[in-house]
């Protein structure tokens, strides 16, 4: 092997001798060999770093070019709605390509642009875009603001999973419903008490009249006899046809007699039969209380077991103290009598919870039993085959009578039948008399209380005088809208409306009722006017809850899925907190610090002053368009309702509100110690119930917009012995009321409050002047507990907490972007002409560049490296 | 005479002549890769901080108390708590509290000619992606540019809602075999001052 290598070594160096001339020249072989290629190697890494270089720059070059591009930011977007967009004055691929052109700069030589394009995408038009930003946006502010206010939203939360409104409205809708047929056989019971009373006093007449005739007949036939006695044969004619006269008379006086007693025998089976509905009436009621009495004592038991359920911690009414107890009563969702202690099968005394139902009930059994004791002792047992014989002699004797001739009759026949005097055994002749004691124990059955009848009427008739207050709208908020500058078309159901001003008719009817029960009663008028009036209340409740399960659709929502609460929290509370209403629109501003005022000298708006849209005016209030360019203030009140006239938004609002009031307040005002203490008025009580209940939200609303506050849950109402001073001293200063009606607020139910005032010193959480969406009363103190409840909330938060309940995910941005497309178009208008689906917040671009090659190490790399790149940058 | 062996030595002078150039090839080749590598990076730090200066105007805008002078002389407590903390307890490398774009009669950083200074400590901070000019100084002198840091010559341009960013710098290549004089550097980024129009 070792030969072999020398032999190979001399062959080359033989070789290079002879051929090569030696080793001249050899290193420059060498390195042309291995060097160039090593050089060349090293070019091609050096040339393959500078690409990636200046690939890496052109991608921070494109980023700053998009970053400058978003910085043209619609400024009033931003600052008004804390939404960034890009501006719609300049051109965004203009803009792109100046920024692009000038940071080449940066690049030297390294690359040349060969085309660009940018354009705008994702529009704040699009309803996910929208709502991405507001979260963005109120991520921090509205918790913020929520926590400054009060806000517990956890607790809130569980206590309107809890709330008893609902249940306690669909209980009284139910109730009222079957009140109403319950009120008709009742109704229909009396008519035939009023039937029998007609018929008795009928009979009466004919028992009379009978023997009267019956009398003079007997007479006849004694003068007959004595005649014939006496063998005078020349009188006997003349006397005998005396006789025949007056048997003819008594046969009339015999059948109308047998007519009237058919004819009272009638009316008293009818009102057996109506005796009998009203009885299996009151047994169902009585099936149902006993029914329901033992699901309350299951559910307590249940409720017992758990722990920590929340609405657990509602204060019983009246303690006053702010103690949480550990039991709600069950009345709180009872349908007729279920709230008190009495022994089955009878209606329980009511603890002033009691539900329409109940007092409707008392009524009822009352005026049944009244109307049976008569009956028993009246309507004898086997009174039919008694009335039937009697009927039966009745009617015999009329035949007999009808073809009797004295002269072949004498003294003797008239003391046995036919021609015997019928005595009525049936019916007592004086019936007539038990029937108008009757009558008069009905009449007065409603009640006895005139004092209390009168107070209540005087009640309603100030809770009438109220609610036709103009307070409705701000008269200074009166856009109505173009439709053409919507973004979307925007609808507002007027039939919400017209409920609303069904409460005017609704009132009128409860004091008709009370009406009747005054001055002379007449139980017939009554209880038409409670049919009546519970028909419209069964409807009005029914709407109620239709309505508010139509209406609290978000409410299941959020019970269900916990997290999609703070969303919504911080969707619509970006609205309650960016938006104007109009208790905020003058002098509140946005969590950015803008001015509502702006807004409002934008829409060149002017102020009117005053209020306006009585309850009467409801009804003419309609989604009346115009041609506003935008809303002046009452723009909360658009995303609650969607109405493009701002006095049918404010007025829809208004009711929103009144309806969430309405659900809270019911647990107060069921509770109502003055109420309890009206018990004695027996029926009329269910006036003073629905006049409660229709006057607490209505107050509630009137004090929150004059910007006043009112807890969420109610535990003390203001028709309540601790809650009037209250209320006289939160609408005092805000209320164009008259001295004399301010004086009957104050001094209203003085009886039943016993001349006692209220043992409370605290006082609802109230001013003139909130401070802009600071603490709830003003100084930031965020207690969320006082005398009258749970959660002092203004305007401002009620409007939140009815978004939340109210408005859909859809129409929530639908309608902003209405607002946003509004304003903006109008403060733009000089400019441009605004449309928020050229809103956009994010750019793309297309970039087709070419890297320069630094050494041209083959003609065919002579026009570089071309590349293309998109790139995408969103706010 | 006899001339013996006449090639001895030529490989020698072959290499001589050869090698020089091959090297001086080669660190040419790469005194270019440290020009082009140091462009580069100064771009980068240089379109960073252009971006960056532009995003001053807009929280500046969103804080506005009494301690910036382009702004009425109190501005709300909350503002002026985090106007102070950054004025005093931030780094100032990464934003400037001054309103040095406002314009002379404006604000009293432009006034003062800060922009410049906002600028400079804004490319250290891309630069180094620190805050430390000794750091951009070593740096900037290992990338050739003459004098480090304090060869570089910033400018920045506020008109128009655009700033302009410009540095001039001189820099000599890594191997300067004919001592050739160093080259002039210009190199500019713009970008969008947020908020001004």
């Amino acid at each position: 092997m070792k030969a072999w290598f020398k032999e190979k070594r001399k062959a080359i160096r033989h070789f290079l001798k002879r051929k090569v001339n030696g080793t001249k020249g050899m290193l420059s072989i060498f390195l042309a060999l291995v060097v160039s290629p090593l050089l060349m190697s090293t070019f091609i890494f050096i040339e393959y770093a500078r690409i990636q270089s200046i690939q890496e720059l052109m991608k921070e070059v494109m980023g700053s070019s998009l970053y400058s591009t978003l910085g043209h930011y619609d400024d009033y977007v931003e600052e008004r709605f804390d939404l960034l967009s890009i501006s719609q004055k300049d051109d965004v691929n203009t803009t792109y390509q100046g920024y692009m052109k000038a940071n080449m700069n940066a690049l030297g030589k390294g690359a040349s642009i060969q085309s660009m394009e940018a354009s705008g995408q994702h529009s704040l038009g699009s309803a996910s875009i929208l709502k991405q930003q507001i979260y963005e946006a109120s991520e921090y502010t509205v918790m913020a603001q929520a926590m400054w206010d009060g806000f517990d939203l956890d607790r809130i939360k569980k206590k309107l999973d809890g709330l008893p409104g609902m249940k306690q409205l669909n209980a009284g809708a139910e109730v009222a419903n079957k009140a109403v047929g319950y009120a008709n056989d009742t109704k229909d019971m009396i008519n035939s008490v009023k039937d029998f009373q007609e018929k008795a006093k009928d009979f009466k007449e004919k028992c009379q009249n009978y023997k009267t005739k019956y009398q003079a007949f007997q007479t006849a036939m004694q003068t007959v006899e004595s005649i014939r006695n006496s063998g005078q044969e020349e009188g006997l004619p003349a006397a005998e046809a005396a006789a025949d006269a007056a048997a003819r008379e008594l046969a009339t006086a015999t059948k109308e007699l047998s007519t009237s007693l058919g004819n009272l025998y009638d009316a008293s089976k009818d009102l057996k039969e109506k005796m009998e509905k009203v009885k299996k009436d009151l047994s169902e009621v009585k099936e149902a209380t006993k029914k329901k009495k033992e699901e309350s004592k299951e559910a307590a038991t249940e409720s017992a077991a758990s722990t920590g359920t929340e609405i657990a911690t509602i204060p019983a009414a009246g303690n006053g103290t702010g103690t949480e107890v550990a039991t709600v009563p069950a009345n709180g969702s009872t349908e007729v009598a279920t709230t008190g202690t009495a022994a089955d099968g009878e209606i329980p005394d009511g603890e002033g919870a009691e539900t329409i139902g109940t007092d409707a009930y008392k009524w009822f059994e009352e005026m049944h039993k009244a109307t049976e004791n008569f009956a028993n002792k009246q309507i004898q047992k086997g009174i039919d085959a008694i009335v039937e014989a009697e009927k039966t002699s009745l009617n015999n004797q009329a035949t007999a009578l009808s073809s009797f001739t004295a002269s072949g009759h004498s003294m003797a026949d008239l003391s046995s039948a036919p021609l015997g005097k019928i005595e009525m055994k049936g019916f007592k002749e004086d019936v007539a008399k038990y029937v108008d004691e009757l009558v008069d124990i009905l009449d007065k059955s409603a009640t006895a209380d005139q004092d209390g009848i009168k107070e209540v009427i005087a009640v309603g008739r100030l809770a009438q005088k109220l609610m036709d207050m103009k307070i409705f709208y701000d008269n200074s908020l009166d856009s109505n809208i173009n439709p053409a500058l919507l973004a979307h078309t925007s609808s507002f159901d007027t039939s919400t409306l017209l409920t609303a001003s069904g409460f005017a008719g609704m009132l009128q009817d409860a004091i008709d009722f009370a009406d009747a029960c005054y001055g002379i009663p007449n139980v017939f008028k009554m209880i038409t006017k409670l049919a009546s009036f519970l028909i419209n209340l069964a409807k009005f409740l029914a709407g109620l809850v239709t309505w508010m399960a139509e209406h609290f659709i978000n409410l299941a929502k959020f019970l269900v899925n916990y997290q999609e609460y703070y969303h919504a929290f911080l969707l619509y509370g970006y609205a309650a907190y960016n938006l104007p209403n109009r208790t905020t629109y003058k002098k509140g501003s946005t969590l950015t610090g803008y001015s509502f005022q702006k807004v409002f000298s934008l829409a060149g708006g002017s102020d009117k002053g005053g209020k306006g849209g009585a309850m009467s005016d409801i009804a003419s209030l309609g989604n009346n368009s115009g041609s506003d360019p935008m809303f002046k203030g009452a723009e909360l009140e658009y995303m609650l309702t969607g109405a493009n006239s701002e006095y049918t938004a404010q007025a829809g609002a208004f009711f929103d509100g009144y309806m969430l009031r309405l659900m809270v307040d019911c647990y107060a005002v069921f509770n109502s110690d003055i109420l309890k203490a009206l018990s004695g008025l027996g029926p009329v009580r269910i006036v003073a119930t629905v006049i409660f209940l229709l006057l607490e939200p209505f107050l509630d609303m009137v004090i929150l917009v004059n910007g006043g506050t009112q807890v969420l849950f109610k535990t003390t109402a203001y028709l309540s012995t601790k809650g009037l001073p209250h209320l006289a001293q939160d609408m005092a200063g805000i209320l164009d009321l008259s001295d004399e009606q301010k004086s009957t607020l104050g001094g209203m139910f003085e009886r039943e409050r016993g001349g006692g005032s209220s043992t409370g010193t605290e006082v609802a959480v109230y001013h003139d002047d909130p401070a802009k969406h600071g603490g709830q009363d003003g100084s930031g103190k965020t207690n969320d507990k006082n005398e009258m409840g749970y959660f002092p909330l203004d305007y401002t938060a009620h409007g939140a907490i009815l978004m939340i309940l109210c408005t859909p995910y859809d129409q929530y941005t639908d309608r902003m972007q209405n607002l946003i497309q509004l304003e903006a178009k109008e403060k733009h208008k000089k400019d441009f002409d605004f449309d928020i689906n050229k809103a956009y917040t994010s750019v793309h671009s297309d970039n087709k560049y070419k890297l320069n090659i630094f050494m041209n190490l083959s003609p065919t790399l002579t026009g570089g490296f071309p590349y293309e790149k998109q790139k995408d940058l969103a706010y | 005479m006899k001339r013996e062996n006449t090639e001895k030595g030529s490989v020698t002078i072959e290499a001589a002549i050869i090698l020089p150039i091959f090297c001086a090839l080669f660190m040419a080749l790469n005194g270019f890769f440290f020009v082009f590598n140091a462009q580069n990076q100064i771009a980068h730090a240089l379109v960073q901080s252009a971006t960056s200066l532009g995003m001053d105007s807009y929280a500046n805008n969103q804080i506005a108390s009494g301690l910036d002078g382009a702004n009425g002389f109190w501005g709300s407590l909350s503002d002026l708590i985090q106007d102070g903390y950054r004025r005093f307890f931030s780094s100032k490398y990464f934003s400037s509290p001054n309103d040095w774009y406002a314009g002379k009669k404006k604000g009293m950083g432009a006034a003062l000619g800060m922009g410049n200074d906002d600028a400079k400590r804004r490319f250290v901070a891309y630069l180094t992606g620190d805050t430390s000019d000794s750091k951009a100084n070593q740096k900037l002198k290992s990338f050739g540019v003459e004098r480090g840091l304090d060869g570089m010559n910033f400018k920045v341009e506020s008109s128009g809602g655009d700033v302009t960013l410009t540095v001039t710098y001189k820099m000599g290549v890594w191997f300067d075999m004919f001592g050739k004089k160093k080259m002039d550097i210009t190199q500019s980024a713009k970008a969008k001052m947020w908020g001004e129009k």
